[in-house]
């Protein structure tokens, strides 16, 4: 296999950090000197994700809209059991796999709530199943 | 009750060795990508023309690996058939090294979904039992990757195989030394990792037939029966750990071999040469890879009907040059290439590689070898930049051409289909995580 793992962990996603950008004009602007001192981080550490559980899916349709998430944005997400109510999740629910905000009711059952006021919450008929945490959303212009 | 079975060894776990064996891996990646094709018998090897991996429902239904696709449909017509997708099945075979990782540093990648571990010692620096220890290890497989596997803890490799074999799919076995006596009683000696064939045929002759049966054999009955690597397979079956853990990548190799099966097969002379002559100059850029040359190599053409013709020939002094070799098999290729015949597998390999490249003879081909040495290292610069076979031999032109299945184009892996790339990637290069398409 020619991809190493250390591809994934450190040559794809080490970005040196040049410090704060504010709108219009640099805050520390780098010199050369100064770079040798700067430490790297993994975007994987920025994200706050582990690398090696984590895949893209890709948006389809608004039910997310007022969240943020937009048709065609790419999420990365990480395959976990550790999730959280309130997470945003990729969940299989009766046979369907579907990205919504994960919800528990009175009764204390799971269900899903998208982000847009037209679509009515889904409730599992048969069986719900987290697979992944929503963990950043990757849109590119242009 | 079974009568008390005499124990093979005194202690458990001289030492912990974890083997993890993913079930159904290829066929269980295409599960996780696509929701649609869970819980449906699904088979991978499209555009080979034979079943290299099935989902377990497909596995049920009487689908077995080597099966052809008319030999699937036949007994599951429902079958779903989807081409190889290796850059992804890649992906999930790095995340499985790394998973077992984080339980111990001496991980053994024996293959694509398969790992040795030595946990060994690891208990009080991860505060767990060896028995939480696989637990976690099968736990984080199966959340992080979704897809499913089968673990075994045993004091040996051979025994931790054993153990994952136990109980699949998707097991958890452990096999402490004292009661491995039990697990070896009834399991046919044939079944132990490292027994093959022959052996087997040669223990049965001996009254052998169980591997518990060949455990109790005496020592002194052994060493003058067996060779080296059947000794091995005892004294590990016996608790010994003697097989140790190949932890380092492989750096070495002894020999390079590359086999390619295309479809349709063909009769063509030029097509099957120049096919033939791919996977040459595909060896001979690994070899240069970890600076090793060879004279001895051999090649092999393989019928629609699975018969193999090839010759195993010498050169005089050991090379990394696709051309050389390709000189040197050519008269043989004409002498055995038959164009009543269609062909769908080539294939070539090279023996008893080294590190020198010899002594150079000044009076015959070693100047221009020497000179061609020297355009090869640039065309590997080149091809590290531009991609493989930027530069090629202009005699491989025809198999780069229309790659290797006609239905490359029709049987293209969902994630190499230009619909299903992400901005920016191309069909060189994709980003290195699962892509798993659109979500509503």
């Amino acid at each position: 296999m020619t991809i190493s793992a250390l591809t994934i962990k450190h040559t794809s996603y080490a970005l040196p950090f040049m410090g704060v950008m504010h709108a219009g004009k640099t805050v520390g602007f780098p010199n050369p000197s100064e770079e040798e001192t700067h430490d790297t981080m993994d975007l994987a550490d920025l994200l706050q994700v582990d690398m090696f559980a984590s895949k893209l899916f890709r948006v389809q349709g608004d039910s997310m809209i007022e969240a943020g998430i937009l048709n065609d944005d790419v999420l990365l997400v990480e395959c976990t059991d550790k999730w959280k109510i309130g997470d945003i999740v990729i969940a299989e629910i009766d046979g369907e796999e579907t990205v919504k905000y994960l919800r528990k009711d009175n009764q204390g059952k799971l269900f899903l709530e998208a982000a847009n006021s037209k679509i009515k919450p889904m409730i599992p008929q048969e069986y719900l199943k987290v697979k992944a945490v929503i963990k950043s959303v990757i849109r590119t212009y242009g | 009750m079974d009568k008390e079975l005499q124990c093979l060894t005194v202690s458990s776990f001289r030492k912990a060795i974890v083997h993890v064996d993913m079930d159904s891996f290829f066929a269980s990646c295409e599960q996780q990508r696509d929701i649609k094709l869970r819980g449906k018998p699904v088979c991978i090897g499209a555009e080979r023309g034979i079943a290299t991996s099935m989902s377990i429902e497909a596995k049920n239904a009487g689908v077995t690996r080597g099966m052809t696709i008319r030999d699937i449909k036949r007994v599951c017509p429902e079958c779903i058939i989807l081409p190889s997708d290796y850059e992804t099945f890649g992906l999930y075979s790095i995340r499985l090294f790394e998973i077992v990782r984080q339980y111990s540093d001496a991980v053994e990648e024996y293959s694509v979904d398969e790992c040795f571990a030595d946990i060994t010692s690891m208990r009080r620096f991860l505060n767990m039992t060896y028995q939480e220890i696989v637990e976690n290890i099968k736990h984080d497989i199966d959340v992080k990757m979704g897809t499913i596997c089968s673990v075994g803890l045993g004091p040996t490799k051979t025994l931790a195989k054993i153990a994952s074999k136990w109980k699949k799919p998707s097991g958890l076995t452990i096999i402490p030394g004292k009661l491995a006596q039990y697990y070896l009683k009834d399991l046919p000696v044939g079944k132990v990792w490292g027994i093959g064939n022959k052996t087997e045929e040669f223990l049965k002759g001996k009254g052998i037939r169980t591997a518990l049966d060949f455990a109790y054999k005496r020592e002194d009955w052994i060493h003058a029966n067996l060779y080296k690597p059947q000794i091995e397979t005892w004294l590990e079956l016996r608790g010994h750990a003697v097989k140790t853990l190949q932890t380092e990548p492989v750096d070495e190799y002894k020999s390079i071999s590359k086999r390619k099966t295309f479809t349709p097969p063909s009769a063509g002379r030029d097509e099957v040469f120049s096919r033939l002559c791919k996977v040459v100059e595909n060896a001979c850029i690994k070899a240069r890879r970890f600076n090793l040359v060879s004279k001895n190599f051999s090649f092999s053409i393989m019928t629609n009907n699975f018969l193999h013709f090839g010759y195993e020939l010498k050169l005089e002094r050991p090379v990394a040059n696709p051309i050389t070799f390709i000189t040197a098999l050519k008269p043989e290729f004409d002498r055995i290439f038959n164009p009543m015949i269609l062909y769908r597998t080539v294939q070539f390999s090279m023996f008893e590689l080294s590190g020198e490249s010899g002594q150079l003879d000044l009076f015959g081909n070693g100047v221009e070898e020497a000179r061609q040495s020297t355009i090869f290292t640039a065309i590997d610069d080149i091809n590290n930049k531009y991609g493989k076979h930027a530069i090629h031999l202009g005699v491989t032109y025809f198999a780069l051409k229309d790659g290797d299945h006609l239905g490359d184009r029709g049987h293209l892996a969902w994630r190499k289909k230009p619909e299903n790339w992400l901005p920016g990637e191309t069909k060189r290069k994709r980003v290195n995580l699962p892509y798993c398409g659109y979500v509503k």
